[in-house]
Parts: C-alpha cells; sequence; structure tokens
C-alpha cells in the first residue's frame, strides 16, 4: 500500500503502525490486550506446611494437565510433530524429581511459601542461562521461565484468560505458541504483538492455522487500548487504529475481494501455469515451514523449489539429528511425490542462525552457508546422508546456499561421492542420479557458469542475496537501507547473462529469490526467458492468474525495454506502463 | 563408585534434545548419576539441572556413577556420549 493511499483514506485521528508482516489476511474488529499476570513472589513464611504442600502438588498437577492439553491441541491442529516436542519437555521439567523434592524442602524446612519456593529454586536454574551470551540458552530461559510462571498461576488458582467470548483481535506484549494455539479455540480475528518475527514460533501457528498476524510492533501495548477498533493487514504488515470510515470501507472491500479472489484462485489450482501465447511457466512453492506441505499441495504448487533447512533450528529449537532429518525429507518427498522436492543444505551464518555462537566483523562476507558446512563436514555429511535416504522416490534434489567458486562446488561434490559411498556400503537405497544444483546468489559465480554447467544439473538464483552483492548493500543496515534496490538495471542485466550462458545446456534455470514473488517483477522476469519460479506458497495462484493474463512476446519487448535503462527509477516507470495494460488484473490491488 | 571422562563430540553440544535423552537413560538405573564440569555438579536424573550445562562441542565432562547397577549405568551412558548423541 502507499503514502498516497493511505493519506487519502485516514481520518484526522487514524494512527498506522508499522510491523512485520507475520501472517496474510486481514481483519476489521475490536482489541483486546491480552496481558500476563505479573507474579510477584515476597518472601513469606507459612504456618500449615501441609495445606502449602498440599497446593504445590495440586498447582503441579493442573500444569501436567495444561500442558498434555496444549500437546494435544498442538497434535491436532499442527501437522507436525515436531513442534509439540517443545512442549513435551516442558512436561518433563515438571516432573523433575530434584526440582520437585527441592521446592517441597524449601516448603518445609523453612516454612516458606509455595510460590516463593518456586521462584527461588527456578532462579537457581533461570538465572545462569539469562547471562549466557548463547541465543539457545536464552530461550531454554523462557521455555522454564514459562513454566515456573505456569504453576504460579495455577498455585493462585488464576487462568490466563484465553477464551473470548465475541470475536476480537488480540494485542500482546509476546505470544507464545500456546497462545497463538489456544485463542483459534475461539472466534479470533488476528494477532497483532511487540515481540516476534516472522520465524517465532507464534507466527508459524498463526499462517498454519490462517490467522492474519503483524509482529514487531514496538510499544503496541500502549498505542492500543482494549476495545479499539482496528484493522489489520497481514499482507503489509500494518494495523490501522482509529480508520475512519474511509479506511474501513476500502478494507471491507478488500476483504471482499480476497475472499473472491481465493475462491476465484482455488479454480486455478488444476489450470496448467502458461502465458496467452502458451508459454509455460513452471511455478514451485519455497518452504520453510514443515506444517504448510497440506496448504502447498492445496495451493497446487509443482514442486517444492527451495526449502530452507536451517529453519529446523527454529522449528525443533535444537540441531537436527540426522534421524530426524531423515524423518521430515523422507516423509515431505513421499507426500509430495511425484512433484518434485529440492532441499537447500544449511545456509548458516550470515543473518541466520548462529550456533557457533561465532561473531565477525562482517556476516554477510564471512563465515556463512557452504562455507561453514565445508568446514564442518560432519554436519555437512549427516544432512547430505539425510536427504539421499530421503530419495528413493526419485524426487528429490539437493541444493547448494553460498557457492562463490567451482572449486566448492567441486568439494561439495567429493563429500556427496563419499556419503554416497558409505550408503552403498551400508547397503541404504537412494537416487545414484539425486539431481544436485546451486544457488546463484554471489556475483563471482555468473562468470564462471561455463564451468559451472559441467558440473551441476541445475541452479537457482537468489535474487536477494545477489541484489545485496551486487550493489554491496547490507538491507538490514538502517543507513544504507535505500540503496538496496531491487530493481536495480545490474540485477536484471545480471539474470540475463545467466540464462544466455546456460542456455545452451540442460540445466534448469530458476528463480527462489523475493523477485519471484514481486507482481511488478513476474513479467519481466518471463520476459528475460525465466520459465522456472520458486514463490511464496500464499501468493502462488495469484501469481499464476497474472501468468495467465500475461503475452510472452510482450514481455520479452519489456525486457528489452529494462535492459537499455539506467536506473531503478526508469525501470519502474517502463514496468507500471506495462502492468496498466493487462486486462483481468486488478492492478491497484497487488 | 566409577567416574569417567568424556567429552562432548557433537557440534550442537549437549542441547535440550541430547539432555532428555540423557536423563531417560540415567532414570531406568537405580545408581545415583552426576555430570561435573569446573566446579558445577548437577544431577543427571534432573532435566532441568542437565539444561544449565553448557556443554558445548570439545568441552570434558566429568561423570560419576554410584550403586548397584553403576557398571551397567556407566556403560550405557559413556557409550552414548561416544556417539556423539547420535548426531555425528
Amino acid at each position: 500500500m502507499n503514502f498516497d493511499l493511505i493519506e487519502k483514506l485516514k481520518d484526522k485521528d487514524t494512527v498506522i503502525l508499522t510491523g512485520i508482516p507475520s501472517a496474510p489476511g486481514y481483519a476489521i474488529g475490536k482489541c483486546l490486550k491480552y496481558e500476563k499476570e505479573k507474579f510477584e513472589v515476597y518472601p513469606s513464611v507459612v504456618l500449615d506446611v501441609n495445606s502449602e504442600l498440599e497446593d504445590f502438588q495440586n498447582a503441579i498437577e493442573k500444569s501436567k494437565k495444561e500442558l498434555r492439553k496444549i500437546i494435544d491441541e498442538a497434535k491436532k491442529k499442527i501437522y507436525d510433530d515436531k513442534m509439540v516436542s517443545i512442549f513435551e519437555a516442558q512436561l518433563m521439567v515438571l516432573e523433575d524429581p530434584q526440582l520437585i523434592d527441592a521446592i517441597k524442602n524449601e516448603i518445609i524446612k523453612n516454612k516458606h511459601s509455595a510460590d516463593y519456593s518456586i521462584h527461588s529454586e527456578f532462579s537457581k536454574y533461570i538465572e545462569p542461562l539469562q547471562k549466557s551470551n548463547d541465543i539457545s540458552h536464552k530461550e531454554r530461559a523462557k521455555d522454564i521461565e514459562d513454566i515456573k510462571l505456569r504453576i504460579i498461576r495455577n498455585l493462585r488458582k488464576k487462568r490466563w484468560e484465553s477464551k473470548l467470548t465475541q470475536s476480537r483481535i488480540i494485542f500482546a506484549h509476546e505470544l507464545s505458541a500456546a497462545d497463538a494455539l489456544l485463542f483459534v479455540r475461539n472466534e479470533v480475528l488476528a494477532y497483532v504483538a511487540e515481540g516476534g518475527s516472522l520465524t517465532s514460533h507464534a507466527a508459524l501457528i498463526a499462517r498454519a492455522l490462517n490467522i492474519p498476524a503483524v509482529f514487531g510492533i514496538e510499544n503496541v501495548l500502549n498505542k492500543i487500548s482494549s476495545e479499539d477498533e482496528v484493522i489489520v493487514d497481514g499482507f503489509h504488515g500494518l494495523v490501522i487504529k482509529n480508520p475512519g470510515p474511509k479506511f474501513i470501507e476500502y478494507y471491507r472491500k478488500r476483504i471482499i475481494e480476497y475472499d473472491k479472489l481465493k475462491k476465484d484462485l482455488s479454480e486455478l489450482i488444476n489450470v496448467e501455469s502458461k502465458t496467452k501465447d502458451n508459454v509455460r511457466v513452471k511455478l514451485y512453492a519455497n518452504m520453510d515451514l514443515l506444517s504448510e506441505i497440506p496448504s502447498l499441495i492445496a495451493f497446487g504448487a509443482e514442486g517444492i523449489g527451495l526449502f530452507r533447512t536451517e529453519n529446523l533450528f527454529f522449528d525443533l529449537g535444537d540441531f537436527p539429528s540426522e534421524l530426524e532429518q531423515t524423518e521430515i525429507y523422507s516423509s515431505l518427498a513421499e507426500k509430495l511425490y511425484p512433484k518434485i522436492l529440492t532441499i537447500r543444505t544449511f545456509d548458516l551464518g550470515g543473518d541466520k542462525i548462529n550456533l557457533m555462537n561465532y561473531k565477525e566483523a562482517n556476516p554477510f562476507l564471512g563465515w556463512r552457508g557452504i562455507r561453514v558446512l565445508l568446514d564442518n563436514k560432519p554436519i555437512l555429511k549427516n544432512q547430505l546422508r539425510a536427504i539421499l535416504k530421503a530419495s528413493i522416490y526419485k524426487n528429490v534434489r539437493v541444493m547448494i546456499p553460498m557457492i562463490s567458486s567451482v572449486d566448492e562446488i567441486v568439494m561439495t561434490k567429493e563429500v556427496l561421492e563419499e556419503v554416497k559411498n558409505e550408503l552403498s556400503m551400508e547397503k541404504v537405497r537412494f537416487d545414484e542420479n539425486i539431481p544436485f544444483g546451486i544457488m546463484i546468489e554471489v556475483p563471482s559465480i555468473v562468470c564462471c557458469l561455463n564451468e559451472v554447467a559441467q558440473l551441476v544439473d541445475f541452479v537457482s538464483v537468489g535474487t536477494n542475496d545477489l541484489t545485496q552483492y551486487l550493489l554491496a548493500v547490507d538491507r538490514a543496515n538502517q543507513k544504507v537501507f535505500k540503496l538496496y534496490q531491487q530493481f536495480h538495471p545490474s540485477v536484471f542485466r545480471t539474470l540475463k547473462v545467466i540464462l544466455n550462458d546456460l542456455k545452451e545446456t540442460k540445466i534448469e534455470v530458476s528463480i527462489c529469490g523475493e523477485l519471484a514473488s514481486n507482481f511488478m517483477a513476474i513479467p519481466l522476469l518471463i520476459g528475460l526467458g525465466y520459465r522456472y519460479l520458486s514463490v511464496n506458497e500464499y501468493l502462488l495462484l495469484q501469481i499464476k492468474k497474472l501468468i495467465l493474463s500475461l503475452d510472452a512476446s510482450e514481455c520479452e519487448d519489456l525486457a528489452n525495454k529494462v535492459l537499455n535503462a539506467c536506473t531503478q527509477d526508469k525501470i519502474i516507470t517502463i514496468i507500471n506502463e506495462f502492468m496498466q495494460k493487462i486486462e483481468g488484473i486488478d492492478y491497484e490491488s497487488l | 563408585m566409577i567416574e569417567k571422562e568424556v567429552t562432548i563430540l557433537n557440534r550442537a553440544g549437549l542441547h535440550t534434545r541430547p539432555a532428555a535423552t540423557l536423563v531417560k537413560l540415567a532414570s531406568k538405573f537405580k545408581s545415583d548419576f552426576y555430570l561435573m564440569q569446573d566446579n558445577l555438579v548437577v544431577n543427571g536424573k534432573s532435566i532441568i539441572g542437565v539444561m544449565t550445562l553448557c556443554a558445548e562441542q570439545g568441552s570434558k565432562l566429568k561423570l560419576r556413577f554410584d550403586g548397584e547397577d553403576e557398571e551397567e549405568a556407566a556403560k550405557e551412558i559413556v557409550d552414548y556420549f561416544n556417539r556423539g548423541f547420535d548426531e555425528l
């Protein structure tokens, strides 16, 4: 949504808050602040030790019951058993004999109240973890803290009210996975929170359950009161307070259109994706969350063009073992069969997960992607073993991130051969000819494509990193953020070179970066000659609809004009002109 | 009483999942089981205790087993460490 439109629609007291679009969809409704009570705990002495012990035991039992319910609910609603393990670990703490005995002792010997005993015993474990520099230890501290609060709340016979009597948009400081799950039993319209991001567990659950969500709005609870009327736009990450009649009117229309679109689009699921002049453009989906497979199939993706395995660390909370990986990859491959599954090996480092707690001045130019894996062969081998074991249906492909030289391809392939030999010795079945591909995201490899072509079966262009490296701009850096131009001429000229250099080969060239899901860029990508796009799953049908209304030869003319333009502004003007002429597409709504 | 020294072999160290497996393993035996890291001693049958260890790859731990089935316990648990928590 652009600024002009916002200016046009807003009322005098409209307030627009922006956050991270964490789950798609729109909602108009009233707010409910979900504030978890802060339980102050003071040292106090009790007279009746036995009744205090009994209360404590009851609180433990109640908490266990709640956690078991959460586990059940999670198993029912989320198709992913692994997420459940987060809650299962919490359950184990409630049964920890040492912890429980220590709390009871504190009550018996020192006659301390149960809540104070709980607090002081838990703190012995939580505090050292909070002080750790390691993110995973801090996360552990949060998990343990959450259990502590659960017991204390039950001790005080309070509930965290997750029952809604009326439809409401939930506003919270931070939503836990359990919260996001429990509100869904009632009429929750949307989630808004100060904490959280696209990858937090609450976001994952919101998306799995089709609840719009916007996270990462600073101080949001101070900016909103319960019963305020707001609009949540989960596509653009907007929360609009006091929207006024024009905004509401606009979004009512949007909601109707979105519902209609969903319905219209559902008719497109089995329609082949091709342009009006019969140029076939294959649409894959990008996937990073395990729970999205059913919707991927529902949206008619022709396969997974990119499975970002590093997100297993978020999903599982820890390092996935070979066995776990094998289970996950095999089950995905099986569910998708005969569609293909492209598994990208862990892309660690950069802005992503930093497992080794290793700091460097320049992470994007540092130890990330294949560089980490080649330095940690056991991790790479483990993952390749799991991928190969999942390849028995011959619909699995393996893809390597951050390749900057031919040497790295050769070295990785050596490891792959080694792993294949091991598996053969162990008499494990796998696809001998598993397709091997690389990401094109470092400009240096674009200069070596003739040699790359001898070594790989397919390539996929990661436009986000490619753009960042072409322009030497860190897009997370506020100072230079504006220099990150998705439509910079160099991006499209490079995309052209890639296709040209691989034209004579049989190598499949796809695009899996954000550009492939950008409606403005799609006609241009098709015009440049791209025939494989790997896109966000929830945009897939909209993209298909756009492709169906395009003419490939017109797109080619567009591409030629764009290749001659020398600034982003000029390119955008050319694309805008082109887009307005496409029939059957509501240009405004894109 | 048996004491053994082990090294954490897997890349991710003693994280939540192996911690949970370790506690489940130890709970099968009657013997007491303690893990020692520097000056810190934790009860190996306590998940919350084991979770507070910050044992990264390469760090060394001392294990102590004490009780009637200490030999079996030591054998099985040391073996689990030596397998790198099945993550190698």
